[in-house]
């Protein structure tokens, strides 16, 4: 440490605290990790996470047939879509494709539109909460009017529009997804990070004359994040569940060789009376995913904050 | 209290005019631009030049937004390009669908997840707590239209108990003056088509209501052990006043308060969900008007409809907060 | 009227059992102010709980001991019967008049239901009730202030509302727990003076918990220490403050400011901590932390309350070296 003798003099003001105090302290992560590694059903829903993960990555390994590969039977006229068999783990969609190799290659799809728009979401919205929540003023006034717009339109509607307005692809309906993210994470990063801005440790770094940009890189970010991990964790299970509504109703991937759960939903209202398992197997699919992001979130969420435990 | 009215009311003007604005730059960012996408390909040029006054698309931006903003509160929404009816009549004539089945939804997730939320709490860390927590978190996960493909599966396809699509059986006939057919039917007195009704829609509501009750029941859960542990309640006990009574007047309607706001936010997802859940029980509602607007590209439409469901929800909102400051009298005098 | 004798009440807690209250014995004669005095912890507020049968369940059990009202057992006495005697026959006044009123209810509302729930009252004879009892505890515009909110009135006015919820049904014992500790020093006196003359005008007992021997000086005729769980000394009031003998209660004592006194001294305060209920000592639980211990004795061994050699027969103490009395001729 290098500061002027008349900085050192300052920090005895703001109640004599040491230096090493005023950095965020470490141990809270590898303090909530442990709490973490002990949450049984977090575990639980880090394991289907994980299988999914593999799914998506390892697919074409696993996978029986490549997705629109088509099987062509005898049979399959008139009556759609023979069920479950010893071939077909999962039966044929309407078309002939192996329904396990389109689930297994979902898991690609919907994971990676998941994972990009809650990117994309957090992006925009940790810059507008930071803008907010640190600038103050006019910035957060137009920001938070800005939110309060963007959540009056109810998500799922407010993505249709998007899509519409973007047109078909995989690109676009990553961003749709993300936009509708943006205002959750902006209201929520504006808010830890008023709270971290008046806190003591803060107004020790900055009474140790610490350049703003330093003070909010590694001082206020790191505290305010630790919400923020909790709610992307949770943002991953909506951004699955939104994809996949797009998808239900025709506004998925247009790409019929890159599957998607939702898609792969979207025939079966049809079907359903004679085919009901074309329903069924991505609906697992998606149930499972969600269901795991939901645990994890859960789990973060009392792991990082120390009011939760009880 | 009126002064609060009036308040919260002045409040929300602003954001509505942020979403029409956010609507206007929508339709201009529509493939083809405004007047070929609100008009389709194929359209008429008479339509076309008569979009583009509407919208003065000679004129500044400004001004352009300022005729929009105009034609919105004349609460012209233009023409439907598939069926060429007027939009505002479409929603007039759809929306009770939606307000029926929305309202049986939220009905459902009150009634049913308030006292799972409260069993929950009071009986804390045993099984019935347990199996609720992961009841709930199911609820949460599930996608409303998968779930309305499962019900549907199971109660109207194989178990035959239900009926699958639609709001009224098909040989039954009712007169429609209010288009909410549960009320049309007590309106008729017709008891028999009431029941109906009542059968189409079940597992409707029970789809779209499963993820707000859910979330009711964890809200509820967790309010009624913040407040249990209150001094009040405590007084309340002291007081000699019987169980129900602690239970009712001092734990339940403190711990509602948290559950009303809920109800309020829940209420936007329900018309998002309206969408998915119509669709697949072909319920004649904004939803499937929306869903069919979407196959086909039905612009006016979907401008019309979100614009319609945003300003719902607002005003839903509105009035939630409104009703929270009738409960809680914090809120009224601040 | 009331007798409580030999009770013990434990909380399970995530650290193993603790021992809240451990071998109280109290009696309260009709007409009589008693205050029991301690420092937080030291089980005062549960010894009330439990008379009240409010024990926070599960987690609080009474284990032994016997509390028994007029003579009748309360300890064990099923719930439909305790809820029947509370508020009517004993009734409590809590330490915190901002969050012991119901926030989304009227007071009226909440003056009301005491009484309906333990007199046959119809509702116009309740309200009018309750328009005298605002009246008596002192709340200007009593029938207007019916309508009012808690988050309406002041603290001290919350503190006289919720002395009228408690003397509503007229009962006979009045528990009072720290009733002044969260309000205004100007406002603490008020309300003192409201008990002292609620408990004279309608002939009520009253039991006073505090940590404040200052308040206990004004109000009780007897008073209670209580340090770990136990009473380890008992006198009439004036006994007390003139002869403390446990030293406990000396170094309490020393650490209240006073008037007369010299202006510069410094205030004493006791060294060392009170034991965890859960440190299991086997001798005084006073002893770490006491000036006058004896060796083996105070650790081994826990000291009766008994008679204080050379003063009267209602001043006893648990200590084996208790501070002698001083010779009243000669200070005289």
């Amino acid at each position: 440490m290098s500061l002027p003798e008349a900085e050192i003099g300052a920090v005895g003001t703001t109640g004599g605290r040491d230096p090493a105090d005023v950095a965020p302290p470490t141990g809270l992560w590898k303090d909530a990790l442990g709490r973490l590694r002990r949450d049984r059903s977090a575990m639980a829903g880090l394991a289907v996470i994980a299988c999914f993960a593999f799914l998506a990555i390892a697919a074409p390994l696993i996978a029986p047939e490549p997705p629109s590969s088509r099987t062509y039977l005898e049979r399959l006229e008139g009556a759609c879509c023979p069920g479950p068999s010893a071939g077909h783990l999962f039966g044929l969609d309407d078309l002939g494709r192996d329904a396990l190799s389109r689930v297994i290659y979902g898991a690609r799809t919907s994971l990676l539109i998941s994972v990009v728009s809650v990117a994309i979401g957090l992006g925009i919205g940790l810059v507008l909460g930071a803008l907010a929540g640190y600038v103050g003023g006019a910035a957060d006034a137009v920001v938070m009017r800005l939110v309060d717009i963007m959540l009056a339109i109810p998500a799922l509607l407010f993505a249709i529009g998007l899509v519409a307005a973007l047109g078909p692809g995989l690109v676009q309906l990553m961003v749709a997804v993300g936009v509708v993210n943006v205002p959750i994470f902006a209201r929520l990063l504006r808010g830890s990070m008023l709270s971290v801005r008046e806190s003591d440790y803060v107004s020790a770094a900055r009474s140790l004359g610490l350049r703003p940009a330093r003070i909010l890189f590694v001082h206020v970010l790191p505290n305010a994040l630790s919400p923020v991990i909790v709610a992307a964790t949770l943002a991953m299970a909506t951004a699955i569940v939104e994809v996949a509504g797009l998808g239900f109703l025709g506004l998925g991937n247009p790409d019929p060789s890159v599957p998607e759960w939702g898609s792969m939903l979207a025939n079966t209202p049809r079907f359903l009376a004679s085919a009901p398992h074309l329903a069924l197997f991505p609906g697992i699919a998606i149930v499972l995913a969600v269901l795991g992001f939901n645990l994890i979130g859960d789990g973060l969420r009392e792991a990082l904050d120390p009011k939760f435990r009880r | 209290m009126a002064w609060y009215v009036v308040r919260r009311f002045a409040l929300a003007v602003p954001v509505l005019f942020g979403v029409s604005l956010l609507v206007f730059l929508w339709v201009r960012a529509l493939p083809g631009g405004p007047a070929q996408g609100l008009l389709g390909e194929r359209a008429d040029p008479a339509a076309v030049e008569a979009v583009e006054r509407q919208y003065g698309l000679d004129r500044p931006v400004y001004e352009q937004y300022g005729r929009y903003v105009g034609s919105l509160v004349r609460l012209e929404f233009g023409q439907s390009i598939t069926s060429h009816q007027p939009v505002l009549s479409e929603i007039a004539r759809r929306f009770p669908a939606t307000a029926e089945l929305t309202a049986a939804a939220m009905l459902f997730a009150v009634a049913a997840g308030v006292p799972l939320g409260v069993l929950a709490a009071k009986r804390r860390q045993t099984w019935v707590d347990q199996a609720s927590l992961v009841g709930s978190l199911i609820g949460i996960s599930i996608p409303i239209f998968f779930l309305a493909l499962l019900l549907k599966y199971v109660f109207a396809v194989r178990l035959g108990w239900l009926p699958s699509i639609g709001r009224l059986d098909a040989l039954l006939s009712l007169p429609h003056p209010t288009n909410l057919y549960t009320v049309d039917a007590l309106l008729a007195g017709d008891w028999e088509a009431f029941a109906d009704v009542l059968r189409h829609l079940l597992l409707p509501a029970i789809a779209l209501g499963t993820i707000p009750l859910a979330i009711i029941a964890r809200i509820t859960r967790a309010a009624v052990l913040d407040v249990i542990s209150e001094d009040y309640v405590r007084t309340a006990r002291a007081k000699g006043i019987a169980r129900r009574l602690v239970d009712r007047r001092h734990i339940l309607r403190n711990a509602l308060l948290p559950v009303s706001t809920v109800v309020g936010l829940q209420t936007g997802l329900l018309l998002s969900g309206a969408v998915l859940t119509e669709t697949v029980f072909a319920w004649g509602g904004i939803g499937t008007w929306i869903y069919d607007a979407i196959r086909f590209r039905d612009y006016p439409v979907l401008q019309g409809g979100i614009l319609f469901l945003a300003v719902l929800f607002l005003l839903v909102n509105l009035l939630v907060d409104l009703s929270y400051a009738l409960i809680d009298p914090r809120v009224r005098y601040r | 009227m009331l007798e409580i004798a030999g009770l013990e009440v434990e909380f399970r807690t995530q650290r193993g059992v603790v021992r809240a209250v451990d071998g109280v014995d109290l009696a309260l004669e009709v007409g009589s102010t008693t205050g029991l005095v301690g420092e937080s912890g030291s089980g005062k507020s549960v010894t009330a709980l439990a008379i009240m049968g409010l024990l926070p369940e599960p987690a609080a059990r009474v284990i032994g001991g016997s509390i028994r009202l007029d003579g009748v057992e309360l300890v064990g006495m099923p719930e439909a019967q305790l809820r029947r005697r509370r508020g009517s026959e004993v009734a409590m006044v809590f330490q915190d008049p901002m969050t012991s009123l119901n926030p989304v209810m009227p007071i009226g509302a909440q003056i009301v239901e005491t009484l309906r729930a333990h007199l046959r009252h119809d509702r116009r004879a309740a309200r009018r009730r309750a328009v005298e009892l605002l009246d008596f505890v002192g709340i200007p515009g009593p029938s207007e202030r019916l309508a009012s909110y808690p988050h309406q009135l002041s603290g001290g006015m919350r503190q006289r509302v919720m002395i009228a919820i408690a003397i509503a049904c007229e009962p006979k014992l009045l528990i009072a727990d720290e009733p002044t500790t969260a309000l205004d020093v100007t406002i603490q006196a008020q309300i003192l003076e409201l008990l002292r003359r609620t408990v004279d005008e309608r002939g009520m007992t009253l039991l006073l918990i505090t940590h404040d021997l200052g308040v206990v000086a004004g109000v009780c005729d007897r008073t209670n220490v209580m340090y770990a769980g136990k009473v380890v000394e008992r006198a009439p009031t004036a006994a007390l403050f003139r002869a403390p003998s446990h030293h406990y209660t000396r170094g309490l004592l020393q650490s209240i400011p006073r008037l007369d006194g010299p202006r510069k001294t410094i205030l004493a305060s006791i060294e060392g901590l009170p034991p965890r209920p859960s440190d299991g000592l086997r001798g005084c639980p006073f002893a770490p932390r006491c000036p006058a211990r004896l060796d083996d004795r105070c650790w081994d061994e826990m000291p009766p309350l008994e008679r204080l050699p050379g003063a009267t027969a209602a001043h006893l103490v648990a200590c084996w070296n208790p501070a002698p009395v001083p010779d009243e001729r000669a200070s005289a």
